[in-house]
């Protein structure tokens, strides 16, 4: 088993930590050996005479070395490498003798608890990299050429399989391939191991890492170059940690992208081979960092897409809906809370009146597109900032206008949707009405004028004047609230509670921000934080929907113990579970329901490791 | 597990040599000769440089090379023999060496002789017993040291009790091509045909003999990192100095035509070794071996593209530093070589045993 668990998943990212502290990403130097600050891995080759291994004499040259050192054990740590490597045309079948040969030597050692294996992904199959696998390594080196001097599409078509393949707890190490930007992109793919090589390289050939681009320079000498290049790539290490740990790795991927144009193709490669859409369960649903959305790249950012991805999947308009009033985004999150939003609010009042129940609004905003009041307080939603000109780009107009039709086509193909937005709109409402119904209500550049506001409340008024609401809520004052928990369950669990059906038996304990506790029958049913939008199921809850929730984990006893699931004790899990959703627990055959919790990692992940917790128990159900 | 010979990878060495074979001229006489500078061990012991002539001479070449595994995979030496030399290219040889032996300068400037077949000096295939004796003969009294090179297959009694008729063994030295003591690397990557043991048995028979030896060690074969090359130079040093082997000659591989490594260096799965390693290895040995072995150092096509390189600017100095060192035998000539690119070097080495394997080609393009 690997040494490794889990601490956290981000996407296709993770960070492992040991018992002992290591954690991952790990920047290697390279110049004695392979070393980090608190790992030194040792290289050491499997021959028929017993293992050699290869120290890095070179910096200490010493009269009493033992030139002809066999080792009776492997140190943890140790690279296991095969003792040749014929790579080559016509030598496959040599290379297979020395791959099946490495195959066999591995299992006649002793391993020792921590220990890394090589595979090739150009010269080897997923069979062999199982038997590798088979071996409870705790890290898998790729061998490659060095990213910056192969192909991108060719280095991405070798490693991005082989990462979605290798268990996520075992580290990954692209030896030769990493520096600015590089190492971005391989941490952001999976990778959990980098050399600062990349630096030597560079100056080698006279180029330095200067303002985050690879430039040529002839004025300064390679040791100066090494020296600069080294603390750039240590520097910017730093910063990808930071990056990693406050989720902000793929904005961070936008902003390298400038450092080479061969670096530009492998981030703009990676959107184009819709790997984010294959592995979109693993990015988070629960954040608290805010996204700076700046360039047309934020398109492409995975939380975008996840966000996108559940909303069509997973939002539904309730019946009563009859009409929809679309409006612009705030910088103030959420945007219920902001001036604009206030000021809407009350012209939507103003021409529903006793009818504001029949009324939805959603906010347009890119790179989001469109976000329903009612999920206004998840992530991202909460927690994204971008440049406003006004400015929409064709890209921008295209994805979020056909995001926008997409939602009215599935949840509001027979209500009235009005836009209520400046010109600055124009171009992706224009698009969304190609290909659905959209009355538009211009306001010019002043959405919130008093005249645009009156424009609103009356045309509101003459739409529903033909439309009356056929339920009577006994307390108006929380259906807001009902309204937005019912859509939180949803878009977590793809699952409703039909809140409004039971509309007479809930009561609402607590007020926002702090988080608001939904009772039914005076019995505690769903908790729901306005600050990140989590919403909790109790029991009652849980009952209701367990058979139908697509976060589900069959947990291999038939009782919850601790506050943890661990590895070891999942049977299965559901692939749609994402790091932070709110999942439930079954036993075995899903014939009983043992509890709910949060997942630390994604379901896909969770059905890939025996180690290391996979989620924290919140209820336990007997 | 699929069952495969493991020696697969001779039937493109074999396909590389019949090509290069064809190259090969039918018949010639040119003997290819150079000047050196050698280390020589004066009666105290001393180590004193001094001159030696080398020749080539156009035998048929290395029988081994002829075999069908395609014989070793670095070698391209045949390339310069004659396939099928006339007898009496042959039987002239005894006197056109010593002819140029003195047109170059004689016995006031040379201290010995080194005689190489692109084969085995030993292998009557090559060299009939009486033109071999003559040989020795023309030069066993001119000169202190007669090198030849042979396979360890043909140290046998009957050869050396005939060419002892001619030389005392206090003059001559038998050269091996060992490459390697580790004999996986012998029989999957050098293809050399023979095994430590093999070599062991050949240095004790010369030591029984009195005859001095000096072991050839092959850097940076192919299928073989930097670093896992430079360990098993290290190995094969230690192997050979414990078996009392008088010199130890460290060859790195240069990248000959026709040859598995040429075709892996088109590749770009292959770089002939830096010469750092080179250096590395040579400064290690000597520290290991002291002055009870000389170290010897002077790789073929140093600084070019084909051979050990390093980034262009100190190569010179280090191919004249290794030259120097290796007649001299003064590790002073060595220690405190420096160039901007040894943390390069460094880098590449450390990395490359686990990514790019056999070599990045272009690190300075």
């Amino acid at each position: 088993m690997s040494v490794f668990d889990i601490k956290s998943e981000i996407g296709m990212s993770r960070i492992l930590i040991t018992k002992e502290g290591i954690s991952t990403p790990l920047l290697v130097k390279t110049q004695n050996g392979l070393e980090s600050e608190n790992l030194k891995l040792h290289q050491i080759i499997l021959s028929d005479r017993g293992y050699l291994p290869l120290s890095s004499k070179l910096s200490d040259i010493s009269n009493n070395e033992d030139y002809d050192l066999i080792l009776d054990k492997i140190p943890e740590w140790s690279i296991l490498t095969p003792r040749l490597y014929p790579a080559g045309k016509n030598l496959e079948q040599s290379l297979t003798y020395e791959l099946n040969l490495y195959l066999e030597r591995i299992s006649k050692s002793d391993l020792p608890n921590a220990f890394g294996l090589i595979y090739d992904p150009l010269n080897s199959n997923f069979d062999y990299l199982s038997k590798l696998i088979e071996f409870n390594p705790s890290i898998i080196v790729l061998r490659s050429r060095y990213m910056d001097a192969i192909s991108p599409r060719a280095f991405l078509e070798s490693i991005i399989p082989v990462i979605s393949f290798i268990p996520p707890n075992i580290a990954i190490y692209v030896p030769g391939s990493g520096g600015i930007g590089y190492q971005t992109v391989l941490i952001g793919l999976g990778v959990s191991i980098v050399d600062d090589s990349f630096a030597y390289r560079l100056a080698a050939k006279n180029k330095i890492l200067y303002d985050g681009m690879i430039t040529k320079i002839k004025e300064k000498s390679i040791s100066e170059l090494v020296a600069y290049n080294l603390n750039e790539v240590y520097d910017d290490f730093k910063k990808l940690n930071y990056a990693l740990s406050s989720n902000n790795l793929w904005s961070k991927m936008f902003k390298d992208m400038h450092v080479s144009p061969n670096l530009a193709t492998y981030v703009k490669l990676i959107f184009d081979k819709k790997l984010i859409e294959i592995n979109i369960a693993k990015f988070p649903t629960n954040k608290n960092n805010i996204l700076k959305f700046i360039g047309d790249e934020s398109l492409n950012h995975p939380d975008v897409l996840h966000y996108q991805k559940r909303l069509i999947e997973r939002y539904n308009e309730e019946e009563e809906t009859k009409l929809i009033i679309l409006l612009p985004c705030s910088a103030k999150k959420p945007y219920q809370l902001s001036r604009s939003h206030h000021d809407f609010e009350k012209a939507i009042k103003n021409g529903s009146r006793y009818k504001r129940q029949l009324v939805s609004v959603w906010s347009l905003t890119s790179p989001l597109g469109v976000v329903p009041q009612n999920l206004e307080t998840i992530y991202p939603a909460m927690n994204y900032d971008i440049p406003v000109t006004g400015n929409w780009s064709s890209e921008e107009i295209k994805k979020t206008g056909t995001l926008l039709s997409n939602l009215i086509k599935k949840t509001a193909s027979k209500v009235k949707v009005i836009a209520h937005v400046s010109k600055d709109y124009s171009s992706m409402i224009n698009y969304a009405s190609k290909l659905v119904d959209i009355e538009i209500n211009w306001c010019d550049d002043a959405p919130r004028t008093q005249d645009a506001l009156n424009k609103l409340s009356k045309r509101i008024e003459e739409y529903l004047s033909d439309h009356e609401p056929n339920i009577r809520y006994s307390n108006k004052k929380i259906i807001r609230r009902v309204k937005t928990i019912n859509s939180l369950v949803e878009y977590t669990h793809d699952v409703s509670l039909d809140l409004l059906s039971k509309e007479a038996n809930l009561r609402i304990i607590g007020r926002p921000p702090r988080p608001v506790s939904l009772q039914l029958s005076k019995q505690n049913y769903v908790t729901w934080d306005s600050l990140n939008g989590k919403v909790t199921l109790h029991k009652l809850a849980i009952n209701e929907i367990y058979a139908k929730t697509k976060n589900w984990i069959l947990v291999n006893t038939d009782e919850l113990k601790g506050s943890n699931l661990f590895g070891i004790g999942v049977h299965d899990a559901s692939t749609e579970i994402s790091p932070g959703d709110e999942v439930i627990f079954f036993n075995k055959d899903k014939s009983k329901v043992l509890g709910n919790g949060f997942s630390k990692i994604s379901g896909i992940s969770m059905k890939q490791i025996s180690s290391g917790i996979v989620a924290s128990i919140k209820n336990k159900i007997k | 597990m699929e069952i495969i010979n493991d020696r697969i990878f001779t039937t493109e060495l074999l396909k590389l040599r019949i090509e290069s074979n064809k190259l090969r001229s039918e018949s010639h006489d040119h003997i290819i000769n150079w000047v050196d500078n050698s280390p020589f061990k004066n009666s105290k012991g001393t180590i004193v440089p001094g001159k030696s002539l080398t020749f080539v001479l156009p035998t048929k070449g290395c029988k081994y090379a002829m075999a069908k595994h395609g014989g070793c995979s670095m070698c391209t030496l045949p390339m310069d023999n004659p396939l099928n030399p006339s007898s009496q290219i042959i039987d002239s040889l005894p006197e056109r060496t010593l002819e140029i032996f003195n047109k170059k300068g004689g016995v006031e400037e040379f201290r010995g002789v080194k005689f190489y077949t692109s084969g085995s000096f030993l292998d009557r295939w090559e060299l009939n017993e009486d033109v071999r004796k003559n040989i020795l003969r023309k030069f066993v009294d001119i000169v202190d040291e007669i090198t030849i090179e042979t396979r360890c297959e043909f140290v046998n009694s009957k050869n050396l009790d005939d060419i002892l008729k001619v030389v005392p063994a206090k003059k001559l030295i038998v050269a091996i091509g060992q490459e390697t003591t580790d004999d996986e690397i012998n029989r999957r990557s050098v293809n050399k045909g023979h095994k430590y043991l093999q070599f062991k048995r050949a240095v004790n028979i010369l030591k029984s003999y009195g005859i001095r030896t000096k072991g050839y060690i092959l850097l940076k074969s192919i299928f073989m990192s930097e670093l896992s090359s430079i360990d098993d130079a290290l190995r094969t040093a230690k192997h050979m100095y414990d078996l009392k082997v008088d010199y130890i000659s460290i060859n790195p591989c240069y990248i000959g035509k026709k040859t598995l490594m040429e075709q892996l260096f088109k590749q770009k799965t292959y770089r002939s070794p830096w010469l750092w390693s080179v250096y590395y290895t040579t400064v290690s040995i000597k520290k290991l071996v002291q002055s009870e072995t000389i170290v010897i150092c002077d790789p073929v096509a140093a600084g070019s593209e084909r051979g050990p390189r390093n980034c262009g600017i100190c190569d010179k100095e280090v191919k004249q530093q290794l030259k120097e060192f290796s007649s001299t035998q003064d590790l002073d000539n060595l220690i405190g070589l420096e160039c901007e690119c040894y943390d390069v070097y460094k880098s590449v080495l450390n990395t490359e045993h686990l990514s790019n394997g056999m070599g990045m080609t272009n690190i300075y393009e």
